[in-house]
């Protein structure tokens, strides 16, 4: 087993990764959104496709009611 | 008992149901994964005595790549099996393959692109690996186009899938392509036979986000094939049946 330790000592260094900051940032905020949107775009789709079924029961309850008065 | 378990899969419904069964599982140890990867090989693992922190976008970029090859044998594999046996859940799997290969394969090549500049001196070659990558993007976004240019939907899912199995000439050439021609791109680092090139502390983070990155995928497919499939038997009983019964389990 490989002994782990945090390579940088403060979280500027870090951030800044000895100059190479910005090309991985970049790479990780990049990916990031992608994999958030590929998780969020099915999600909403579906809460959308449910909301449009049961607005769908709603009006169709409602044409029974309105005939069952008539 | 094997023909059972294949026509099962023809039914939407049971699909919704058990896939249902399966998510919350996947996307906890996808996150587990990816979070305990991530750490470990942006800020546990060694720097490389050559890249310096640069090469650090492996942890991104290597996962990304082989979820993009091994989506497109998944996509195809799927295209044929619809081919073959009719079964529309293929079809529906196929669509929602290329939808998040695309994404995937983008990410492969911007992570390189942001990874070729502080390494390479420049964001982009045109180099046999890179090339035959671009190549697979636009498979990827072929398929979907194709897809949406008919409006049968039976026919325009057989056309994808033929699309989609003729594009499976272009997966081994990526494998091969860094040792096949004189590239920038160095060849793979890691082997199934015989040992990586990778020292074991940079490795083993990398094997995290790798199995972090496939159940990513199963879960970003899951989910996409699940819209899909509501969106398709929106007028069933059973998805009516959903929306009456929004305590039950079935709503997954």
């Amino acid at each position: 087993m490989v002994e782990l330790k945090w390579q940088f000592e403060n979280w500027q260094a870090f951030w800044q990764m000895a100059g190479h900051g910005p090309y991985v940032w970049a790479a990780v905020a990049v990916t990031a959104v992608v994999m958030v949107a590929l998780v969020a775009a099915p999600l909403r789709r579906r809460r959308q496709l449910l909301a449009e079924v049961a607005r769908e029961q709603q009006r169709a309850e409602r044409r029974a009611e309105a005939a069952n008065r008539a | 008992m094997a023909w059972q378990w294949f026509h099962q899969w023809g039914s939407p419904r049971w699909f919704y149901q058990r896939s249902g069964a399966w998510l919350p599982w996947l996307a906890v140890l996808a996150a587990l994964f990816l979070a305990v990867g991530s750490v470990w090989g942006l800020a546990l693992a060694p720097a490389d005595f050559k890249q310096g922190n640069s090469y650090r976008i492996i942890y991104l970029h290597v996962p990304a790549s082989f979820l993009a090859l091994a989506g497109y044998y998944l996509m195809a594999i799927a295209g044929a099996i619809g081919l073959i046996w009719k079964m529309k859940l293929a079809f529906t799997a196929m669509r929602c393959a290329a939808t998040v290969g695309a994404a995937l394969t983008f990410v492969a090549l911007f992570t390189g692109a942001v990874w070729g500049k502080p390494t390479w001196g420049t964001y982009w070659v045109w180099d046999a690996r890179i090339t035959s990558m671009l190549v697979l993007l636009f498979l990827y976004l072929g398929v979907i186009a194709l897809y949406q240019a008919f409006d049968r939907q039976e026919l325009a899912s057989k056309a994808a899938a033929l699309l989609a199995l003729v594009g499976t000439v272009n997966v081994p050439i990526i494998y091969k392509s860094v040792d096949w021609w004189y590239t920038l791109h160095q060849p793979a680092s890691l082997k199934i036979t015989g040992d990586s090139t990778l020292h074991s502390s940079m490795l083993q983070p990398l094997l995290v986000m790798i199995v972090g990155f496939y159940l990513f995928y199963a879960v970003a497919l899951l989910l996409s094939m699940r819209a899909e499939v509501l969106a398709r038997e929106a007028n069933s009983s059973w998805v009516r049946a959903l929306v009456t019964a929004p305590q039950s389990r079935e709503r997954g």
